[in-house]
């Protein structure tokens, strides 16, 4: 049994001449809350969609959940699940059909009392015969999440959990999982640009740039070593350049 | 339902869902099949008033028509149920769920059939009732030619479901015209010697054209020709290899070049 949600050893991903993901290697503990951080164009989307399938890497191995992504995707998959504001779901079918469809392809047990569940999690109960196409962005991407967690899944992916969220619904969000979190022992990799929501939920980030894993450490220590004040400036200081010589003397 | 076919089957009900409510999704299920044969049932009836051998051409081409829908109607089906997914974005959501390539397929074909199916069957009845359609004369052997032509647009759609994956949603346009541009020499409304001698082999390359030739048979003598029927099946079987490997090169094209995050209009 692998102690590790998420092991990846150098990998790579080219598109013709650009390496959109120059050789990272990750091994996230299992129950643990990772971030994936960087600018546009870091690499991030590309290694999450790697994780999940969806993009074949040039080269490296992932294993998910012990399963080896390139030879057992499918036992690994029906025990992850992902979320991304960038990729919808179907707009003509209502909160409970997008639910209902999901649950359905996960072979998701109880399924009506879990979706039921859902939905007042995520406050979506009133939605619940609303189109997704009507759906305000906030209310999709809580539909979005409650899909993330149709199957139960013990890894989480999520690309930028609670974009264009208000601050009081992405509050609830996070509190919701956190709590999924807690109760499950579920590991999540989030990539996102809300770094008081990283300080917050992740025990561990990431520093991506130009395809390559820059520097990690928890939060604290990050803000302790880059000598700023929050992540945010820790964040600013490494996508402008001004972080070189601190990680030259990094430990 | 769980395993394989509790993820067809959620492929199925999340069509379902699209139709099972007032929208113009259902008018597009019965109109094309409708008007089309609408067109060739009054060709008919106006080569039956010309009196002689002529009612029996007329009621080939419109048996024709009626069959070559099945045809043209299947891959449409098809297509649009694989474009429901292109349109709403979210093939990136379903491919990271356990569902395989076969089992995505297979749920779409099984939509797109019943799609279809539904549309054909009130067209049928429609010409039968108002135009004296002799189809029903052709027995079981209709349920054959039937099935070969269903089987053939399985495999034309699934070669334009692997040219969407390849080439996004700017093939669309090209996918619309598959069928149209294989119908002057699928022969569904006039027998493959009226075509000119250096274009029969390629008439010939179809199993369309076969099933075509057969049903002609069938109405003019009764008898099915089974060398058609033969040629036409092994055609098919041999189409169907050909989109599943079409298919699967797709894919993986698909996966290396990022395509599924990047799906949409």
């Amino acid at each position: 049994m692998s102690d590790e949600a998420i092991l990846v050893r150098d990998l790579v991903k080219r598109f013709g001449t650009v390496n959109a993901v120059d050789g990272i290697s990750i091994s996230m503990p299992k129950g643990s809350c990772w971030a994936l951080l960087g600018g546009n164009g870091a690499g991030k989307t590309t290694s999450l969609a790697m994780m999940l399938g969806l993009v074949t890497p040039t080269s490296g191995q992932m294993l998910m959940l012990g399963h080896d992504m390139a030879t057992d995707r499918f036992a690994a998959l029906a025990k992850m699940n992902f979320t991304s504001p960038y990729v919808d779901l179907p707009h003509s079918l209502t909160v409970w059909q997008n639910l209902d469809f999901y649950a359905r392809l996960y072979s998701v047990k109880n399924r009506k009392a879990h979706l039921e569940e859902l939905l007042e999690t995520f406050d979506l109960a009133k939605l619940r015969d609303r189109t997704a196409g009507k759906l305000s962005a906030g209310q999709k991407t809580r539909l979005g999440l409650a899909k993330a967690l149709v199957n139960k899944p013990e890894l989480l992916l999520l690309d930028e959990p609670t974009a264009s969220l208000d601050p009081d619904t992405g509050d609830k969000l996070r509190s919701a999982l956190e709590k999924y979190r807690r109760d499950t022992g579920a590991s999540i990799l989030m990539a996102s640009h809300n770094m008081q929501e990283v300080e917050r939920m992740c025990d561990h980030v990431l520093m991506m740039k130009q395809g390559k894993i820059v520097d990690s450490g928890s939060p604290t220590d990050l803000v302790a070593r880059y000598g700023r004040a929050n992540l945010e400036a820790v964040f600013l200081a490494i996508a402008r350049g001004e972080d070189e010589e601190l990680r030259e003397t990094a430990p | 339902m769980t395993g394989s076919l509790g993820r067809i089957g959620a492929i199925v009900m999340r069509h379902w869902y699209l139709l099972n409510k007032p929208s113009p999704r259902l008018i597009e299920l019965f109109m094309w099949p409708t008007i089309e044969l609408m067109i060739w049932g009054f060709m008919c009836l106006y080569l039956t008033s010309l009196g002689s051998n002529v009612p029996l051409v007329g009621q080939m081409a419109l048996t024709g028509a009626t069959l070559w829908m099945v045809f043209a109607r299947g891959q449409a089906t098809i297509l649009i149920s694989f474009l429901e997914e292109i349109w709403s974005r979210n093939l990136g959501h379903v491919f990271v769920s356990p569902i395989t390539a076969t089992e995505f397929t297979l749920g779409v074909l099984v939509v797109a059939a019943l799609r279809s199916l539904v549309g054909l069957l009130v067209a049928t009845a429609l010409t039968i009732v108002f135009f004296d359609s002799t189809i029903l004369n052709m027995g079981p052997m209709l349920v054959l030619h039937w099935g070969l032509l269903m089987a053939m647009s399985a495999s034309l759609g699934i070669i334009n479901m692997g040219l969407m994956l390849r080439h996004g949603p700017s093939a669309e346009w090209l996918m619309w015209m598959f069928a149209f541009v294989l119908l002057p020499f699928s022969c569904a409304y006039y027998p493959l010697t009226v075509l000119p001698d250096w274009l029969q082999p390629v008439a010939q390359a179809l199993p369309m054209t076969h099933v075509f030739e057969s049903m002609r048979s069938i109405m003019a003598t009764g008898q099915a020709d089974s060398s058609h029927l033969l040629i036409a099946s092994a055609l098919t079987v041999f189409f169907i290899a050909l989109s599943a490997v079409i298919l699967v090169r797709s894919l993986s094209y698909a996966r290396k070049n990022a395509s599924f995050v990047q799906q949409g209009e």
